[in-house]
């Protein structure tokens, strides 16, 4: 009875809808299969597990294939209840209504009929950046779930830089019984809940360009290092900018990388006569790693923080 | 050959091999760190034999840059900085990962970068591949994805030619790409869709 609800309404969703009910269920469900990550010619597989129990959320990848690997975390999201460690709730930038409206603006939507995925039917969206400043999606959205069965990452060319799947998945059912690992105590191991964002007076850097409907999510610094990492994110798009001061001389080129959608752009400045490094890394276009690069600026030469 | 040469000549052959200790590696570097001697042209064009063969066998490309003055270099500066009092991202999270990886890159940086990205990923790339039980990597929700990290096989297309090591840039790059991973599923849209994109286990991050 669910399910036939889902399968009517997602055909008069719009697309804030259903990019809502995507988040949501990327969040909420219990799931767990397998996967093909491909990218410059290379498949790798990957067994995944998702579930979520009241604020909790427990995941677990294993590659199967080449180099061994297993990654499993526990989210407390309300592990920092006052601050905003790296991804507390209130950071997410895919959850509220602004920002699905900021997404809403920055890309078009077009629904391409139906797709099947790992033995389910999916609708083929696809997800078309208004501008030159991000990258198109084709995104299989399960038609019962809302869970993203498939994601193509193309370029601008509309050549496919990266591709995730589904072979094989089970959503629910006995999943939901399943019960989350012992979690692990809240982090506290720092005492500090609030390395999530720098204090606007303490930000150093400001990056002035960037494309319209990105916010920032996350901020650091390493003090010892004087090292600043920022995040943003679009709502779907994210890029980290990480900004070194080179007064130490800390000897890097700059260069250009990129592996999958995903794209390095390191440039060196000076400004006054003070030299950083400045890396872009996202999965943005190239021309846009290098565009924001090159618009960091001190933040004390900005009258007016934006 | 002097014992010396033939030490060397080991060493060089252990690093090629990925088996160098501390000793070793160091050996070598600081013999190819003196540009004009007679040791160091002798190991620069044995390692570039070495390499020849080794790309050979592998069916890739035979690179005739010589990376190997530019990474002594590096290195050489680089042991500077550790005896700073002032820091930089090299002596905080970057430097340990320099040093635990050195011997692995300064082969594979060599190696990899005049070969298609689908060659780079060669058995010995996984050899320092560890087990490590799975409630170590259970973290909260601020923790870095433990124990991961991009691949150093990933493809750096422009590499300025001023000098610096391909260590350096490697392993500023693995840091970086793996740290922006780990952060972009928060973004949460798309799920665990940008976990997939962090590769493998890389014990040297996990000293961070």
């Amino acid at each position: 009875m669910l399910f036939s609800h889902f399968a009517v309404s997602q055909q008069f969703k719009s697309a804030d809808e259903l990019l809502a009910e995507m988040t949501n269920s990327a969040d909420k469900l219990n799931y767990s299969g397998l996967v093909t990550y491909e990218k410059s010619g290379r498949l790798k597989s990957l067994k995944v597990l998702h579930l979520a129990r009241d604020g909790i959320s427990y995941e677990k990848i294993v590659h199967v294939d080449g180099p061994k690997g297993e990654f499993a975390q526990l989210r407390h999201r309300s592990a920092c209840k006052t601050g905003n460690a790296m991804i507390s709730e209130k950071d997410l930038p895919s959850l509220n209504e602004d920002s699905l409206k900021r997404f809403a603006g920055s890309y078009s939507f077009e629904i391409r009929g139906k797709s099947r995925v790992a033995s389910r039917i999916g609708t083929l969206l696809f997800i078309k950046p208004n501008d030159q400043f991000r990258l198109p999606y084709i995104l299989t959205i399960d038609q019962q779930t809302n869970l993203i069965l498939k994601s193509v990452i193309l370029d601008l060319s509309g050549k496919p830089l990266e591709r995730f799947q589904f072979v094989e998945i089970a959503i629910g059912g006995n999943l939901d019984l399943l019960e989350l690992p012992t979690p692990a105590a809240p982090d506290n191991r720092n005492g500090n809940c609030n390395r999530g964002f720098i204090e606007k007076e303490q930000r150093q850097w400001v990056v002035n360009w960037m494309p319209p409907g990105f916010v920032m999510t996350a901020s650091e610094k390493n003090e010892a290092s004087d090292h600043t990492t920022m995040v943003f994110s679009d709502g779907l798009a994210s890029f980290s900018v990480f900004v070194i001061s080179d007064t130490k001389g800390s000897g890097l080129p700059s260069f250009t990388s990129s592996s999958g959608a995903t794209t390095v752009v390191s440039v060196k400045l000076n400004l006054d006569g003070a030299p950083i490094t400045v890396s872009v890394v996202g999965e943005i276009p190239q021309s846009t790693a290098r565009k924001i690069a090159q618009s960091i600026l001190r933040s004390s030469e900005i009258t007016e923080t934006t | 050959m002097s014992q010396y040469d033939k030490q060397l000549g080991e060493s060089l052959s252990a690093l090629m091999d990925g088996e160098a200790s501390e000793l070793d590696t160091r050996r070598v570097l600081k013999e190819l760190s003196a540009e004009k001697s007679e040791q160091a042209e002798m190991l620069r064009e044995k390692w570039r034999r070495y390499q020849s063969v080794s790309a050979v066998m592998s069916g890739s490309s035979i690179s005739n840059i010589d990376y190997s003055l530019a990474i002594a270099q590096a290195v050489a500066k680089e042991d500077t900085l550790s005896k700073s009092t002032q820091s930089s991202w090299a002596q905080s999270s970057g430097r340990f990962i320099i040093a635990a990886s050195v011997a692995l890159v300064a082969i594979f940086g060599v190696q990899e970068l005049n070969q298609p990205l689908d060659l780079t990923n060669q058995p010995s790339d996984f050899a320092q591949i560890d087990e490590m039980p799975l409630d170590s990597m259970m973290g909260p929700v601020n923790q870095f994805p433990s124990g991961f990290s991009v691949p150093m096989s990933t493809d750096v297309q422009a590499v300025s030619s001023e000098g610096y090591s391909e260590v350096e840039v490697k392993a500023y790059l693995g840091y970086i790409l793996s740290k922006h991973a780990s952060q972009a599923p928060y973004a949460r849209m798309q799920g665990m869709l940008p976990y997939a994109r962090i590769e493998k286990r890389a014990p040297a991050l996990q000293a961070e």
